[in-house]
């Protein structure tokens, strides 16, 4: 494994690119989430300021 | 069929991006499609090997005698004659080529029938190689060796995609501002920044891309080659409505002369990335002085194959999809600023 990782960078890239592109989709999902919460947040602190 | 192939990816990257709407938050299984739309492009990049034909191999060894590459090709018959052992492959053409195998590397299990992607040098005759180890054996898939880029290749569906979203945000950022000087609402014209905003962020990751694929196949990072000039120039246009927009204290008057920045803007985008570019001579695929119109366009067989292709197709899809939740997730954010601050 250690020799044909050596002889084949190509999937260690391949392996760190897939590692980058995990932490991106947690990020995304996560700042998605959060927004969602704050956006249902402000609209109901808005429908209680006209009530 | 080439160009079938590629506006598929577009329009599904489009149809993704305005289902169910731009700015109302992306139900789940939009994120899992575009998740795995994305991991696919970055799989199917990396994954498969590339190997050379017989034919090409040899050419490109003659010329260049201490290079190496990847050799591909069904092991056709295993001999073992006075010289050491060696294997017969026969290419995807029908080209057979032999491979010493040198003192050392006996250990390699070969059968026959397997297809075989290996690293060779140069041997004793044009079809003859010297082994230098295996790649891979029966992959799934396997890419064509294209001559100069080699590896580079994979770039491609990275590097484009980018410059093309760049241009979709900037259309976007248009239409916003088209629409903020119909309606004056400023929300619009909130809009037209953030979409400017992704815009520029992806036209500068396809220079920082395409710098470094310029600093290993043409020798230097920056060059002033017409394809680089004009995305600097494109940059400064851009780079210039972000300043405008920042030197404006009156909301009011800020909106309505950055929208029409914008707009006029926008007008120099397809001449800079579609127009100039092809019209003098450059470095860049495509140029001028390019007969097969670059890797994308040719209509020649063989500068690209079928599955590069589609997996160009889609890196456009998936990266289109990306640029959508990116300017969803920033305009949702944004807006929520804009209405606090009213």
């Amino acid at each position: 494994m250690q020799e044909f990782l050596e002889n084949n960078s190509l999937y260690v890239v391949l392996g760190i690119v897939l590692m980058i592109w995990t932490g991106i989709i947690v990020f995304f999902i996560t700042v998605d989430k959060r927004l969602k919460k704050l956006e249902i947040k402000i609209n109901s602190e808005n429908t209680e300021k006209f009530n | 069929m080439k160009a079938i192939i590629l506006l598929s990816g577009i329009v599904l990257g489009l149809v993704l991006g305005l289902f169910p709407s731009i700015l109302k938050p992306k139900p789940l299984i939009w994120k899992i499609i575009t998740i795995i739309l994305v991991t696919l492009t970055i799989m199917l990049s990396f994954l498969p090997p590339i190997g050379a034909d017989v034919e090409t191999a040899s050419f490109i060894l003659e010329a260049k005698p201490n290079h190496q590459l990847n050799l591909k090709g069904k092991i056709t018959s295993l001999t073992n004659n006075q010289d050491g052992k060696s294997i017969i492959i026969t290419d995807n053409f029908g080209k057979t080529a032999e491979i010493s195998l040198i003192k050392g590397t006996n250990d390699v299990n070969f059968k026959l029938g397997d297809f075989v992607v290996m690293a060779v040098s140069k041997g004793k005759s044009p079809d003859n190689f010297n082994f230098l180890r295996t790649v891979s054996i029966n992959p799934l898939l396997s890419l064509p060796y294209v001559p100069k880029l080699e590896e580079q290749i994979r770039i491609l569906n990275f590097h484009v995609p980018m410059a093309w979203i760049s241009v979709l945000a900037y259309l976007l950022a248009m239409i916003y501002s088209i629409r903020y000087l119909k309606s004056k609402d400023f929300n619009n014209d909130v809009l037209a920044a953030s979409a400017a905003a992704i815009g520029t962020l992806f036209a500068i990751l396809a220079t920082t891309t395409g710098m470094i694929w310029a600093k290993f196949n043409w020798g230097s990072f920056w060059n002033w080659d017409p394809r680089e000039t004009s995305i600097f120039i494109l940059l400064l246009i851009y780079g210039a409505y972000f300043a405008l927009r920042s030197a404006i204290d009156n909301p009011e008057l800020k909106a309505r002369l950055s929208s029409v920045y914008s707009i006029i803007a926008f007008i120099t985008v397809p001449f800079l990335v579609f127009i100039l570019p092809r019209l003098v001579d450059s470095l860049h695929p495509g140029s001028a002085n390019d007969d097969t119109a670059g890797p994308i366009l040719s209509t020649k067989e063989g500068t690209l194959n079928i599955f590069q292709q589609i997996t160009f197709s889609l890196g456009f899809a998936s990266f289109t999809a990306i640029f959508f939740w990116m300017f969803n997730i920033w305009s949702r954010i944004v807006l929520i600023f804009h209405k606090k601050s009213i």
